[in-house]
């Protein structure tokens, strides 16, 4: 009896838990659905983000007085690849419609040329895609800003 | 009396094992179908999975959100789409975001929907030799192709399958949460280059308060007491739950106003570039997928979707689970899957 009690004591436990978050959840998801917590939620995250900046800076600085790299200087370095890699990326879309206009070219040039050789002649190449079969790394710019 | 003291001689034990599993997850494995880089482009890298038994000539381009990690498509051996697909044929690409930094404030919505993804594109026919593509987007993801897709009337995509994709946000907890005065956009923008993952997370998981920060320990601890408590289930998904990128403050700022303050998607207001984003241009084969359970993208906000919609080739698979559960859950395999498979593998020929 005494075995039986505590198995049901652990499940009465665990059974009180259960409806007590049964209970409490819905409630809480209540309260995030409210007006009041979205408008509390916004004033914290423009507090943490300010914190965090402060924080940041403060260690940025410290960094930097020690005449150490600073997150900063990081950061503008990422930024000048980052560039580097938008006119790599403008240069590679450039190229690929080069070969495409000249695939079309030829490919235009040997029709005519079948044409004029006659009904033997062999029949026009067409251009296919050709994987490249190898991992390779593409980083190129952006093409020019039109953006809004 | 004696079963009550081994119960708290237990205790101990179950303690020690609990705390094992939650110090340990950060080791778990994660994304470990082995795969290898195409393309690479700023933080972005496009990943092809290796196969020896492809054999759909369309390729998937598998891409998620920008918060959380894509690893969410390879969870682990055994609960991974990424292996379900390569299984069935498919040659399977996916394109990781990377993790923003201070140098990504300036990216935007439209630089990944009219830059990145149609690089992407590039590439993978570029790898695969394919003319066209199949296009997997999830949560953001979704939002991003359909965007792309919708001002890309030549896109070589012949299929589009969005996963839980937020599509009118009229009247759920983001607009609720994120459309108020209080969250002054201009500030942040001015003052910080990202929002850190951390938050995003917190205000994700307060969502449903109890199970994300009660129930979840909780259940795991009952589980441990009764010897249930699976550590290669539990660990990868807490794992991918932690790992939280920031959200470039430019992209932010866009996914909360035209999404959800000005609800633009839905209203058909949305302009990229000058380009206006009309999903009804869209006339690729759509599976638009949906989660019964889902309170992050409720599936009442992706079912007006379906109305704007005008391709001759449009189903709607509605799922059982939540906004992660539907795909990453111990269902997903023998439901979700294998249907979206079902759908798949003929317009993958």
């Amino acid at each position: 009896m005494t075995e039986e009690s505590s198995t049901n004591g652990s499940e009465q436990f665990r059974k009180f838990v259960d409806d007590f978050l049964s209970t409490a959840a819905p409630a809480l998801e209540d309260v995030v659905n409210s007006k009041a917590y979205g408008e509390m939620l916004g004033q914290a995250v423009g507090n943490l983000v300010a914190l965090n900046r402060m924080n940041n800076d403060v260690m940025d600085l410290t960094v930097r007085n020690l005449r150490i790299a600073g997150r900063a200087d990081v950061v503008s370095l990422h930024r000048q690849l980052a560039r580097n890699e938008d006119k790599l990326e403008m240069v590679l879309e450039i190229v690929e419609r080069i070969e495409e206009e000249l695939a079309a070219i030829r490919r235009l040039g040997s029709e005519t040329a079948d044409r004029t050789a006659g009904p033997e002649s062999s029949p026009a190449r067409t251009s296919a895609r050709k994987p490249t079969g190898k991992s390779s790394t593409r980083s190129s710019p952006r093409s020019p800003s039109d953006r809004d | 009396m004696w079963p009550a003291i081994e119960d708290m001689a237990d205790l101990p034990a179950s303690l020690r094992t609990y705390a094992n599993i939650q110090l340990t997850t950060a080791d778990a494995a994660v994304g470990v179908s082995p795969k290898e880089i195409i393309w690479t482009y700023r933080k972005t890298t496009l990943y092809r999975y290796r196969s020896s038994q492809r054999t759909h000539p369309v390729p998937l381009l598998l891409t998620f959100a920008l918060i959380n990690r894509p690893d969410i498509f390879d969870l682990r051996p055994g609960n991974s789409f990424v292996e379900f697909l390569l299984q069935q044929g498919f040659d399977v690409f996916l394109v990781d975001w990377g993790y923003a930094d201070e140098e990504d404030a300036d990216t935007g919505l439209d630089d990944y929907a009219l830059e990145y993804i149609p690089r992407a594109i590039r590439e993978v026919r570029r790898a695969s030799g394919a003319e066209e593509i199949s296009l997997v987007g999830w949560c953001i993801g979704a939002a991003l192709t359909g965007m792309y897709l919708s001002v890309t009337p030549g896109a070589p995509v012949r299929n589009w399958v969005p996963l839980t994709m937020p599509f009118d946000a009229a009247n759920t907890t983001y607009e609720t949460l994120l459309g108020n005065a209080e969250l002054d956009l201009d500030w942040l923008e001015q003052h910080a280059e990202y929002l850190p993952g951390a938050y995003v997370d917190t205000v994700n998981k307060m969502l449903k308060p109890v199970p994300n920060y009660i129930g979840t320990p909780l259940r795991l601890f009952n589980q441990v007491q009764d010897g249930t408590a699976d550590k290669s289930s539990y660990q990868p998904m807490a794992k991918w739950v932690a790992d939280n990128p920031n959200f470039p403050m430019r992209a932010f700022r866009q996914w909360v106003t035209w999404v959800y303050r000005e609800n633009r998607l839905a209203r058909g207001r949305l302009r990229l570039r000058g380009q206006k984003v009309d999903l009804s241009t869209i006339q690729q084969s759509i599976l638009v997928v949906t989660a019964t359970k889902d309170h992050i993208a409720p599936r009442s906000g992706t079912m007006p979707m379906l109305d704007v919609l005008t391709s001759p080739d449009v189903e709607h698979l509605d799922g059982v689970g939540g906004h992660i559960g539907l795909m990453a859950g111990s269902r997903a395999r023998t439901d979700i899957w294998p249907r979206i498979n079902s759908w798949l593998e003929p317009r993958s020929q």
